[in-house]
């Protein structure tokens, strides 16, 4: 175990490096930051920077961990459905978020496109998913961190769930979503890079034959080298069910449409998903695997990949697994961050407080959400912490308290037939019958209701499946039955941007546009 | 504009292709063989299993660490 202080180091430099960063790009910018430029980074990133941030928002915390207990458990089938099972999710999301940049190019949230493009009632349900999954992914997150080094440098793990958000608070306040696309891409490069070192020491250590023999010595040996594992099968299952809420309901995955350039929108999801790929494929493929196959002996199959990186290079070993881990952990949480800020912002301050707001107010508002958010992110994983509740827990039950508006959400975007009350019955069906079933499950099967029987796979299964049946079910249906219309174009104009100078070249283009028509009419 | 409208309809007719593709590729056609098959890796399918992975992560890698820098050098990611 590495002694305290090397956590409260590693803190203190990624915080200082990723500030000093963000402060010297401010610094040589040569137009103001706006509160447009704020939250929407210019709506000018290119591919690349886009597929990087999505990789590094994608990449949790429990896709380190997680995906190598899987290895370590059913064998080669578990990384392979850990990094498949989750990338499809990213993969299609590029559909939906082209359709969002077609029909409404200057909006800022997904939340408010649902905002015009059904009623008030909506607004308010599907904001109320998104705040709680931003909240459940951010307190996950930032408690994943905070476990992790505890449980390698023994620094204290208040003390480290506290600290962990003031870190990319501080240059995501500075510089915005640009800031923390930066961070990310830096992140994401080394998450790389250190995987790549581990893997290549697996090869010169060990090499493949060990590995090998010692898989297919194993007692289970049948289902450790073959993707017919039923069990490998049935995680697969759960793992893509699961994630679609994660994914379809979380702004910060809309914002990095958003922030990108038209062209780029698109391809940034789809080889983001294909490069994400990579990682828990690796990671579990050359520390959970192999640490199966080297009969390596752990506490505990959720912290192999520590323990294995410990096993291959000692101290280095662990120091750069932290490393990598933190930094997962730290552009995750930015990432979630500037999304909480631009609901916040977008859809209940401008909508609702003060719709006239200039674009200085608005940046200083944007400013002052994060700094609060970030603050109460560490209390918040605290109290999560402190009711007991696992990260292993949360992370498969979350599926069934956001995907509910998974269906309904997509369906809004992409057709034209999609009402008010079906997606507004559809979204909260899904979730009270989701969660219906998940406690019958877990009560017929197991017999009793606890955190432990609802944390079994099957009754998660059965929760999960349920909340996309009703959800679905009730938004088709009812659309199906009401056969309305909705006119995507009257869509046009109705997003103001931030910033009131661009507004008022706005105001004027239409002006013209409209004499131009008249002028065409005559 | 509306040219730009026509660029992102035939971006979204791509990206549906290969969202669906891939989704299907990954999560149907490939696990479904295995599985059907009940195929159980031989030593040198599990060397190449764990070549596939190591290669798809440097590539993976070196695409994220230098595209970025590319776009940026030819102005296109946008002024930071």
């Amino acid at each position: 175990m590495l002694p305290a202080y090397v956590g409260y180091v590693l803190l203190l430099v990624f915080g200082l490096f990723f500030t000093l960063i963000t402060f010297i790009m401010q610094r040589r910018r040569k137009q103001a930051m706006t509160a447009e430029q704020f939250s929407t980074a210019g709506r000018s990133v290119g591919v690349g920077l886009a597929s990087a941030s999505i990789i590094a928002a994608w990449t949790w915390a429990a896709t380190l961990m997680m995906s190598s207990s899987t290895g370590y458990q059913y064998g080669i089938s578990g990384p392979y459905w850990y990094a498949a099972g989750a990338c499809i999710q990213v993969l299609l999301f590029a559909i939906v978020a082209i359709n969002l940049k077609k029909r409404a190019p200057n909006a800022h949230t997904f939340l408010e496109f649902i905002g015009q493009r059904f009623d008030k009632k909506n607004h308010r349900l599907i904001m109320g998913f998104a705040l709680m999954t931003n909240i459940l992914v951010t307190s996950m997150v930032v408690l994943g961190g905070a476990i992790a080094l505890n449980s390698l440098t023994g620094m204290n793990i208040y003390v480290a769930a506290f600290l962990i958000p003031l870190t990319f608070t501080i240059y995501t306040m500075i510089g915005g979503l640009k800031a923390s696309f930066i961070a990310d891409y830096f992140n994401t490069v080394m998450i790389f890079a250190i995987l790549a070192i581990f893997a290549t020491v697996v090869y010169v250590k060990f090499g493949i034959d060990p590995i090998y023999e010692g898989l297919s010595n194993m007692p289970s040996s049948d289902s450790m080298l073959t993707m017919a594992s039923v069990s490998g099968l049935f995680f697969g299952m759960i793992n893509i069910i699961g994630n679609f809420g994660a994914v379809f309901v979380d702004q910060a995955y809309w914002q990095r449409a958003i922030a990108s350039k038209d062209s780029a929108a698109s391809k940034a999801y789809i080889y983001g998903g294909i490069s994400w790929f990579a990682i828990p494929f690796a990671i579990a493929t050359f520390l959970g695997v192999s640490a199966a196959g080297l009969g390596i002996s752990v506490v505990s199959p959720d912290s192999v990949a520590p323990e294995m990186a410990a096993h291959l290079l000692g101290g280095v070993g662990s120091i750069l697994f932290l490393a990598m881990l933190f930094m997962a952990v730290m552009s995750t949480g930015a990432a979630e961050l500037t999304a909480i800020t631009n609901i916040i912002v977008t859809d209940i301050y401008r909508k609702s407080i003060n719709p006239k707001a200039s674009s200085d107010r608005l940046l200083n508002v944007s400013r002052r959400v994060t700094l609060g958010f970030g603050l109460m992110m560490g209390v918040l994983s605290i109290l999560l912490f402190k009711v007991g509740i696992g990260l292993g827990w949360v992370y498969m039950a979350m599926g069934i308290f956001v995907s509910g508006a998974v269906i309904p959400v997509t369906l809004g975007l992409l057709w034209k037939k999609a009402t008010n009350e079906g997606t507004f019955y559809g979204a909260s069906a899904g979730l009270i019958f989701g969660v219906t079933a998940w406690l019958t499950s877990a009560y017929l099967l197991y017999g009793e209701i606890s955190i432990s029987t609802l944390g079994e796979l099957h009754s998660m299964f059965f929760g999960n499946i349920t909340v996309f049946l009703v959800s679905g079910t009730i938004s088709i249906g009812h659309a199906l039955i009401a056969n309305q219309e909705f006119d995507f174009e009257s869509l046009q104009g109705k997003f103001r941007s931030f910033d009131d100078e661009e507004n008022e070249e706005e105001i004027k283009e239409e002006g013209m546009l409209y004499e131009g028509k008249r002028a065409s009419a005559k | 504009m509306k040219e730009n409208g026509h660029q992102l309809s035939k971006d979204a007719k791509l990206c549906k292709k290969w969202a669906f593709g891939l989704t299907v590729l990954l999560i149907i056609a490939f696990p479904g063989i295995m599985f059907i098959t009940g195929y159980s890796y031989s030593l040198g399918f599990f060397k190449g299993w764990t070549y596939l992975s190591f290669s798809w992560l440097i590539i993976a890698g070196l695409y994220i660490a230098f595209r970025p820098v590319v776009e940026y050098m030819k102005g296109e990611g946008g002024k930071p």
